[in-house]
């Protein structure tokens, strides 16, 4: 059973890749918070939906039984897994992270090495950091600004307070180090 | 069983952190946020992959079955890979994220202005801690203030994302 598991379950992500290329080589789509689960979900639900219609004007012959559900079920889980994985690391993939372009720009020195004043990040500069960030943050409503003031909008306050408490629970300060 | 196990992966990395930090303070030993984390993942990962292989030691089903017992490991791996990776974001976020600094930062002050959250966040601050925390997780070190690459794991890791970013059609240097 665990083998037909983990191979539904693989089948079901690398499909879900395969959408994903293919929608942003074709149009891009910059709301990627929405698209990323709708592909992630909405392709093994369309698996699931084709599967039952195939069966049912049998044109293949699978058992559904409670055994077929359960592989299912439990394949779904492995690639919810796999998927929230990915769709976590997607921002790091591309938006350009600081540490990453740091190491990029030393590795490209090889053995010579570089001093704090010679690093220079574009990706660092005020447009690429505070502006973006204080744009993307209204843009997606959890802050919102009048006459040069930010505040938190309700929403923004509740996701906030969240991360506050997580950190507080844990022992650590309730801001980071950024 | 092993399902729902998994799905609380997440849950008992959080308590883990929890009493690990707790313990920290306790006895005053000072550690990195990530590598608290980090640890408490293993040993929650641990704990589970113990779970899963006590429960295949204890069941005849699977135990003459090598190929069953090697995709009941994978599929736990898998999955918990993905978990854990989630939990480690998920804190990521509330360390390093500056989105979510921001929005701390105003929830702290009630309202800030935009020239207030510059100050915070120069250039050279955001440098400083960035390298800071390489040193930290050993990726640089420092040499007669000179900054060097000292492991090539994240090195390796940007070339995945670069070569990903390819494969999506997105730039992979900065416009």
């Amino acid at each position: 059973m665990f083998t037909e598991i983990v191979i539904c379950g693989l089948f079901q992500f690398i499909v879900s890749q395969i959408v994903h290329v293919l929608i942003w080589r074709t149009f891009s789509p910059k709301a990627y918070p929405i698209w990323l689960p709708v592909i992630f979900i909405g392709t093994p639900v369309a698996i699931f939906i084709i599967l039952h219609i195939l069966v049912f004007i049998r044109l293949i012959g699978i058992d559904l039984n409670d055994a077929f559900y359960l592989t299912i079920g439990s394949s779904f889980i492995m690639h919810i897994s796999l998927s929230a994985m990915y769709i976590h690391m997607y921002p790091g993939i591309i938006f350009f992270s600081p540490s990453l372009e740091v190491i990029k720009l030393l590795a490209e020195r090889k053995g010579t090495g570089l001093s704090i004043e010679e690093i220079d990040l574009p990706v660092l500069s005020e447009s690429n950091t505070i502006d973006m960030r204080i744009n993307h943050l209204i843009k997606s409503g959890m802050i919102a600004e009048n006459s040069n003031q930010i505040f938190l909008t309700k929403i923004g306050y509740s996701v906030a307070k969240s991360f506050y408490l997580y950190r507080r629970m844990l022992g650590l300060p309730g801001i980071g180090r950024g | 069983m092993i399902a729902i196990v998994l799905l609380l992966s997440s849950p008992l990395y959080f308590i883990i952190q929890i009493i690990l930090n707790w313990i920290c303070k306790f006895i005053n030993i000072s550690i990195s946020p990530f590598v608290g984390c980090f640890v408490s993942i293993l040993l929650g990962s641990t704990a589970i992959v113990g779970y899963v292989l006590l429960l295949l030691l204890l069941s005849d089903n699977y135990m003459h079955n090598p190929l069953e017992v090697i995709s009941c490991l994978i599929f736990t791996l898998f999955t918990l890979v993905g978990f854990a990776y989630m939990y480690f974001a998920t804190f990521a976020i509330s360390e390093v994220s500056l989105h979510m600094h921001i929005m701390l930062m105003i929830l702290i002050s009630k309202e800030l202005s935009i020239e207030e959250i510059k100050k915070s966040y120069s250039e050279t601050y955001m440098l400083e801690e960035r390298l800071t925390r390489l040193i930290e997780i050993g990726q640089i070190c420092k040499r007669d203030n000179l900054y060097y690459v000292n492991s090539k794991l994240l090195l390796y890791g940007s070339r995945i994302f670069d070569f990903w970013k390819k494969l999506l059609g997105l730039p992979i240097k900065l416009q």
